[in-house]
């Protein structure tokens, strides 16, 4: 499987990405906030050794990141992609990170909890992201005796996580039912099914780019299989709502919205500064425009690689240096022209 | 528009609503408030709702108030939201199930069990069966039947535990 933001996936037209997140702890230690620093220390050392441990053609398929001495905005391109959260890069503790060289799956150490062991994949597949986590839990259960009880399940430092311990959350691209507003009566009715659903990106956390997250509330109680089929339901309902909006954009005011598409796409391919702002109200334009046929020299891997590269540590990374943020309105614009110019050309891959 | 919850100067333009077994919870936050990772929502939450508490009709007044391994303190977790360590689970235990019981809904695991811990159980279960059946052979005198089950209570038990 490829990275998943530049993979297609299935129903990429709105579900961007998905990802599986299980909650573990050893039960021999303290839970990370309370380890010392060598504790700490040890419980990186017997993750890698028990994932790592006698099959060599599976523990060549890892890399073991040397996430604590990494400099801050190197992690920030790590919480781009989403393959680390944002406490675990803002932590001065000793963390660790696993990472699958395909980049699908990555187990944080020393967050919150002593494992969060996430599987990323593009498009809507719920199901084999949480197969593939399960699958890592049962490697790891092999040599490390988890936290569990009878009655509360998986323990976790926070009893928001408890019990299964499974976060599954769906990366959805949804311009028509925000653009027509609908998206509140969404929010709420997701709200009434235990699911919660926020904006994505950028520091200021409302919906940039009409990214939203959708991810289950609730984690006792339910079965992972349970918690998994109930959200992919939902999704598929959503996704269904957000079809027929688009379609009926596209027919209602078919002018317009072709006028609104193409001028983003105008401006992506030609400014000389953009803000993130502006370039992801843009490339959700041309995602839109993209799925409604009027758009032809992009896809959609495209639109998620721009969407990624252009947030200030990825893009600090293609600079090379350090950006004041008038450079980076610049380099933002520029890395954008050249990557849809080299589309154009037929030369990207 | 209403006032963020949280700093109560700017404008609330994230509303965040949680419901759970019907009641009905919402947080207006502002941009910049929401922007701190949406940690707040819960933080906020977990200070106002998430608290352990005693004393109340559901269960009797505190026991401990300290967990005996870890250390972690009532006052720490309401401050906080989060446990010490495994045991503090079984030290709070009914005050986490009122807890529970308010923010997931639910107070009893269903899914997956560790391996391990599904074999352990399995022995347990089967060494509770077979004592019963000890104690019915020794009553009428079938010591043979009795050793083979002694013999078989001992070797689930010996491997019970060991991973």
């Amino acid at each position: 499987m490829k990275r998943w933001y530049i993979d297609k996936g299935p129903d990429s037209d709105v579900v961007v990405s998905t990802r599986v997140r299980l909650a573990r702890n050893f039960e021999e230690y303290p839970f990370p906030s309370r380890c010392s620093r060598e504790q700490q220390r040890e419980i990186i050392q017997k993750t890698v050794d028990a994932l790592t441990g006698d099959d060599a053609e599976f523990r060549r398929g890892f890399s073991v990141i040397d996430f604590k001495n990494m400099d801050l905005n190197e992690r920030l391109v790590y919480v781009e992609k989403r393959l680390v959260s944002k406490e675990l890069a803002a932590s001065d503790q000793e963390v660790g990170l696993i990472l699958s060289n395909d980049e699908q799956i990555s187990i944080m150490i020393n967050e919150e909890d002593h494992l969060r062991i996430q599987c990323l994949a593009a498009g809507m597949q719920l199901e084999k992201a949480s197969e593939i986590c399960n699958y890592i839990d049962n490697v790891l259960s092999q040599k490390i005796n988890f936290a569990f009880d009878d009655t509360f399940g998986y323990l976790t430092s926070c009893p928001t996580n408890i019990g299964t311990a499974i976060r599954a959350s769906l990366m959805l691209h949804l311009p028509a039912l925000t653009m027509t507003g609908y998206i509140n009566t969404l929010l709420e009715n997701c709200g009434k099914l235990g699911l919660s659903v926020r904006g994505l990106y950028g520091e200021n956390t409302e919906a940039r780019g009409c990214l939203y997250q959708l991810s289950n509330q609730i984690t006792l109680g339910k079965s992972e299989q349970d918690i998994v089929m109930s959200m992919k339901t939902i999704a598929y309902q959503v996704t269904e709502q957000e079809r027929l909006l688009r379609k009926e954009m596209m027919q209602r005011n078919g002018l317009q919205m072709e006028d609104k598409i193409m001028r983003s796409y105008g401006v992506l391919r030609y400014a000389r500064t953009l803000s993130s702002d502006e370039a992801m109200e843009r490339l959700s334009d041309v995602r839109f425009g993209i799925f409604a046929g009027l758009i032809t020299g992009l896809d959609e891997t495209d639109v998620n690689e721009m969407m990624l590269q252009i947030q200030p540590g990825s893009l600090q990374k293609y600079a090379g240096r350090t950006l004041r943020s008038d450079e980076m309105e610049a380099v933002r614009a520029s890395y954008i022209r050249s990557h849809i110019e080299a589309r154009e050309k037929g030369l990207s891959d | 528009m209403p006032i963020c919850q949280v700093c109560k100067k700017r404008e609330a333009t994230v509303f965040l609503t949680q419901i759970i077994n019907g009641k009905k919870t919402d947080l207006y936050m502002c941009r910049q408030c929401a922007g701190e990772g949406y940690k707040i929502d819960l933080n906020t939450l977990i200070s106002g709702l998430l608290g352990l508490s005693w004393g109340n009709e559901e269960i009797g007044p505190a026991t401990q108030v300290a967990c005996d391994r870890c250390g972690m303190t009532v006052e720490e977790f309401n401050r906080t939201g989060k446990m010490g360590c495994s045991h503090c689970y079984d030290v709070f235990r009914e005050p986490m199930m009122v807890l529970l019981k308010r923010i997931q809904g639910n107070t009893r695991h269903q899914g997956k069990v560790p391996e391990s811990y599904a074999a352990a159980h399995a022995a347990e279960l089967e060494v509770e069966k077979l004592q019963q059946e000890l104690k019915e052979c020794i009553r009428v005198e079938n010591y043979e039947r009795a050793a083979e089950i002694r013999d078989r209570i001992r070797q689930l038990q010996s491997g019970r535990g060991g991973r």
